[in-house]
């Protein structure tokens, strides 16, 4: 008796132990199973945070602040004579000089540091002249000195650096003549001049007293090939550029914008009216495409010459941005070395940092009253020069580090230099630094869209369905055998069957259009009308086999089915398309077959989606409760009505999670179709060519990107985009499984 | 049979000893001296053009040192100069020359600008498949073929015919083949044939020079444009012009050295030299291998073209 209460209390306490055994077993798999979702929020938080860290410094904009003005005190003259005020303003790019020609025609150099005069050098050609007028070229410092005799006197200053132990200790300083011009045999003043030189030729423009607008080009040879244009009477020449040394523009005070191709003759290409007030400051931006133009109310404007039509073979003059307006009038223009940007300056002596391709002000300083005679963008676009009327040069520090980023820029229309209008273009990468990056993403994320609803158009129907016949309708033992085998489909590496596609099934296919095109309808027809024949067969011969077993006849009925397509092929294609498919589609419809295309990508990508939305659907249909089908099925529902009207609407929750998880697998998709697409970033739905991809997007680009650049980050951005979508979707997919799922608990 | 393979045996010694005629490395090029104490891991990083050309180089430096271990990656010259900079490759092989932005970055890091040296030449060539009966295109053409905005200012090229082909391909479109941007090519054929245009949408960007050739080879329609090295019987290259009238050249080795070739460049290595300072005895003994006789055979081996005497002189002197 004892025993045997003792027997109870030790089995009691026994219990008790492996129920707290238990608990605590439970306990710490509470434990882990929350501190691994914890990770996984963590992880998905920290890609987020990581891609906001990568991209936040394009959304900082551009900073800057002005250093103060420092007196570059002008030495005093060898004749005594009073002067006037330099006429040209220059820097090396690190910033250690600074120099001007001064009217006299001397050139002084200052030490940056404290605006202390360094060297003074002269050109001999200027011996004796007086300059009237200067220019310097946006790139390599080439000086025009336009004279009061009518010449103009050509220079180069150079900077070449110096140093010890490796590190930068001084520049030379060089200046080299680079030949003088008669340009008015009368010698009356230059009232304007501008100089260009591109591979070995020389080009120079000026303005004479009498208004004549005189260019020069010099070649290798020395031969100096002359021609004299005029403005319309009763207009006056106010402002003056050359584009390289392919154009000439010029503004007038009438506020015409006149255009002038220099070769292979000089000829007024256009002329447009671009403001009411006088043209004031003219230049043109890193390239020489854009033309920016200054007016005396302020306005600033870049133009650029492209053909409105594709068919048009001359160029028209358009005006593509416009910026707000400075407050006074503009005196000065100034280009960037290193990109599109530039800066204005106006006679308050206010200053604005701006780029031309956004067309975005990043930034503008007020003015002290002075108003600005010069203004330089320093060449490593770290800093802002202005030189104001009394001589003074006031600094800025500026860092502008992404000038071409703006959401209109990622989102929107832009109109880019040589394009007949605004339009979304990927094209992120040029050859040299005057390149005009162009960072739509909506070519991407349209290819993306466009790749996904062609991979599922092929995949669901096939994933769905089949889903749905195996679970319902096909023998268990059959499908223990084809689960398996289409799971096994997932394991095949994503870059295999990109490969196979883009190598091998694309020429294919190529070949074979028409025949793939009526595979489409054929295999479907063929299936059909199997399962019709097993219908017809007499009962019990069907019911002596298994169920599923109709396959053995719908499968061959569907071979025979592609059989006849790939056969009828030829006479299909010169029945009903002259016997040339792509070129009917070319001339009919204005489409172009390219060989690697959108059914190519449709058909590889649907294969690497099958598995994932196959298998989920048929969990879906087999979790279906087997009662309900079981009851349908005793009221006198066939199969069919039961598979469509009871298993479908249960199943559907799961169905929609697994089209929608192949939908997320399909976006991300990189090595499909960046193998077996051209990645071409085309805005156009035809299934005929192909499309760029966010992703695969990425994966060709980031091995490029200089880090921390304007594209490195952009490409981060558009990682954040297909983040945001895959996410977005998710939880759209999640809200509707579980509202589905809701309405079928009932059952 | 045997007299069969004989002639064929002779037919291709023959092919070789005319292509061995065409071009020779300048006589006038020294051979390479080996030094003493190199010893040490070279890496490289940077050119896919350049990729199979590094590695020769290397193997023939390797043989010559044993001692020594080498790793070339080559994904895109754009690879290069953030190799450089991080210090993670001491050669940057480049198939374009670097961009100013670049070397602010460089010098940024480091003080001074990185040391440039020519390797040796190459030209693009446009090709297009190898039944296609075109031989010839000038500048303008090519520019109107891959170019959306049409700097050379020439009539928008869509269909074979409007390059004069008839029949059959009269009215098939062009399908076009391009190099992804991240390469040297990209860049080169984008500056030189398009004066900086814009490509087309339509140009699908294959990831290596070999790919672009693949793809002319397997569409009959095809145009592509990729180095000279990577020509393949499966494909033709066409004689190119600078303009109408003009004088037509396949990219023989006088014509591109006598520049009479448009589509030319320089190959560069890239590599971080302090001023003042002499460079690393290993990344100079490499370079003058490649700037010598056996290094400049190499080149030619490779399907490209080497430098000429004078050339080599001035780069020489550069690693002094």
């Amino acid at each position: 008796m004892s025993q045997a209460v003792l027997g109870v209390r030790e089995r009691v306490q026994a219990a008790s132990a492996r129920i707290k055994g238990m608990k605590r077993a439970d306990r710490l798999a509470t434990v882990i199973i929350t501190l691994g979702g914890l990770i996984v929020v963590f992880g998905v938080l920290f890609i987020f945070l990581f891609i906001l860290g990568e991209t936040w410094p394009l959304f900082r904009g551009a900073q800057g602040r002005s250093l103060g003005v420092l007196p570059l005190s002008l030495p005093p003259s060898p004749d005594g004579g009073r002067l006037a005020g330099p006429l040209v303003l220059g820097t090396d790019e690190y910033q250690m000089y600074l120099y001007q020609l001064l009217d006299d025609g001397r050139f002084a150099f200052y030490r940056a540091r404290d605006g202390s005069l360094a060297r003074e050098l002269t050109v001999p050609a200027l011996a004796g002249a007086r300059p009237t007028v200067a220019s310097r070229s946006l790139e390599h410092d080439f000086i025009a000195v336009g004279t009061a005799d009518g010449r103009v006197v050509l220079a180069q200053v150079r900077f070449r650096p110096r140093y010890a132990e490796a590190a930068l200790v001084d520049l030379e300083i060089e200046l080299r003549e680079r030949g003088a011009i008669e340009l008015d045999p009368a010698r009356r003043p230059i009232r304007l001049v501008s100089y260009d030189e591109h591979e070995g030729q020389k080009v120079v423009a000026a303005v004479l007293g009498s208004g004549d607008i005189v260019t020069a080009s010099v070649g290798d040879d020395e031969t100096v090939r002359r021609s004299t244009v005029r403005v319309e009477p009763g207009e006056s020449v106010t402002a003056l550029a050359l584009a390289r040394t392919e154009g000439l523009a010029v503004g007038t005070d009438r506020g015409f914008l006149y255009y002038w191709e220099l070769s292979p003759e000089v000829r007024l290409a256009s002329r447009n009216p671009a403001s009411p007030a006088p043209l004031t400051a003219l230049a043109t931006n890193l390239g020489g495409l854009s033309l920016l133009v200054g007016d005396a109310r302020g306005a600033v404007s870049a133009w650029f010459r492209t053909r409105l039509q594709d068919r048009d073979t001359q160029l028209a003059l358009v005006q593509a941005h416009v910026f707000p307006s400075q407050s006074a009038a503009v005196t000065a223009i100034g280009g960037s070395v290193r990109d599109k940007s530039f800066a204005t300056a106006a006679a308050d002596g206010s200053v604005a940092l701006r780029h031309t391709t956004s067309g975005r002000t990043l930034l503008s300083f007020p003015g002290a009253g002075q108003p600005v005679r010069q203004v330089l963008l320093t060449p490593k676009m770290d800093g802002i020069l202005s030189r104001l009327a009394d001589g003074g040069l006031r600094r800025y520090q500026i860092s502008s580090p992404h000038p071409e980023f703006s959401w209109a820029a990622l989102f929107g229309r832009v109109w880019y230099e040589g394009y007949p209008s605004a339009e979304y273009v990927w094209q992120s990468t040029g050859g040299t630094d005057d390149f005009e990056a162009k960072f739509s993403l909506v070519p991407l994320v349209f290819g993306t869209l466009k790749g996904t609803f062609y991979a599922l158009l092929f995949a669901v129907p096939i994933a769905v369905f089949g889903a749905l016949y195996t679970s319902v309708f096909v023998h268990p033992s059959i499908k223990a055998k084809v689960k398996p085998t289409v799971e096994i489909m997932a394991a095949l590496p994503s870059v295999v069957i990109g490969f196979v596609a883009g190598l091998w099934l694309a020429s294919r296919i190529e070949t074979r259009v028409v025949p793939v095109l009526a595979m489409l309808v054929l295999l479907p027809l063929f299936g059909t009308a199997g399962m019709l024949l097993w219908d017809r067969l007499p009962r019990r011969a069907r019911d002596r086999l298994k169920p599923g077993t109709e396959i053995l006849l719908i499968v061959p009925l569907m071979l025979l089915g592609a059989l006849v397509a790939i056969g009828s092929g030829p006479r299909l294609e010169a029945a009903l398309f002259d016997g040339d498919f792509k070129l009917w589609l070319n001339q009919a419809l204005g489409l172009v077959y390219d060989q690697r295309n959108s059914l190519v990508v449709g058909i590889a990508m649907g294969f690497a989606v099958i598995p994932i939305i196959f298998t989920i659907s048929e969990d879906a249909f087999s979790s279906v409760p087997a009662h309900l089908s079981a009851a349908s099925l005793a009221l006198g529902a066939s199969r069919w009505q039961t598979a469509v009207r009871v298993v479908l609407p249960t199943a559907s929750p799961g169905i929609f999670s697994a089209i929608m998880i192949g939908f997320g697998r399909a976006v991300g998709e990189t090595m499909i179709v960046l193998m077996a697409t051209g990645n071409t970033p085309v805005l156009d739905w035809s299934v005929f060519n192909g499309m760029r991809t966010l992703s695969a997007n990425i994966a060709v680009e980031i091995p490029e990107a200089p880090h921390g650049a304007t594209l490195y980050r952009v490409l981060f951005l558009a990682g954040g985009v297909l983040f945001a979508m895959t996410f977005a979707v998710n939880t759209i997919a999640e809200l509707v499984r579980q509202r589905l799922r809701e309405r079928y608990r009932a059952i | 049979m045997r007299s069969f393979l004989g002639v064929i045996a002779a037919t291709s010694l023959a092919a070789t000893a005319v292509q061995a005629q065409a071009v020779k490395v300048d006589p006038g090029i020294p051979g390479y001296q080996k030094a003493s104490g190199v010893s040490g891991s070279i890496t490289s990083v940077g050119s896919d053009t350049m990729n199979n050309l590094m590695a020769l180089w290397g193997e023939a430096f390797v043989k010559l040192y044993p001692n020594l271990k080498i790793q070339v990656e080559g994904k895109g010259s754009t690879t290069a100069p953030p190799a450089l900079i991080a210090g993670s490759a001491q050669f940057g092989p480049m198939s374009r020359a670097m961009k100013a932005t670049e070397i602010d970055q460089f010098e940024q890091k480091y003080g001074y600008k990185p040391l440039q040296i020519r390797t040796c030449l190459d030209a693009l060539a446009v090709y297009v498949n190898k039944d296609n009966p075109l031989d010839k295109l000038t500048l303008q053409q090519v520019d109107a073929i891959f170019s959306k905005t049409r700097k050379r200012s020439g009539k928008a090229i869509a269909t074979w015919g409007q390059l004069g082909l008839t029949g059959d391909w009269a009215n098939r479109p062009l399908s076009l083949y391009g190099r992804n941007s991240a390469s040297g090519t990209y860049g080169f054929f984008k500056e030189h044939s398009l004066l900086n245009g814009d490509y087309k949408d339509t140009v699908k960007e294959q990831p290596g020079s070999a790919s672009v050739v693949q793809g002319v080879t397997e569409d009959r329609f095809g145009i592509g444009y990729s180095g000279i090295g990577y020509r393949t019987s499966g494909v033709k290259a066409l004689a190119l012009a600078e303009k109408e009238g003009g004088n037509f050249s396949t990219g023989s080795y006088e014509d591109v050295v006598g520049g009479k070739y448009p589509l030319n460049r320089y190959l560069y290595i890239y590599v971080n030299r302090a001023p003042g300072k002499s460079l690393d005895p290993l990344v100079k003994e490499f370079l003058k291998l490649v700037l010598s006789k056996e290094g400049q055979d190499v080149v030619l081996k490779d399907g490209y073209l080497p430098l000429s005497a004078e050339t080599v002189k001035q780069e020489l002197a550069k690693l002094e």
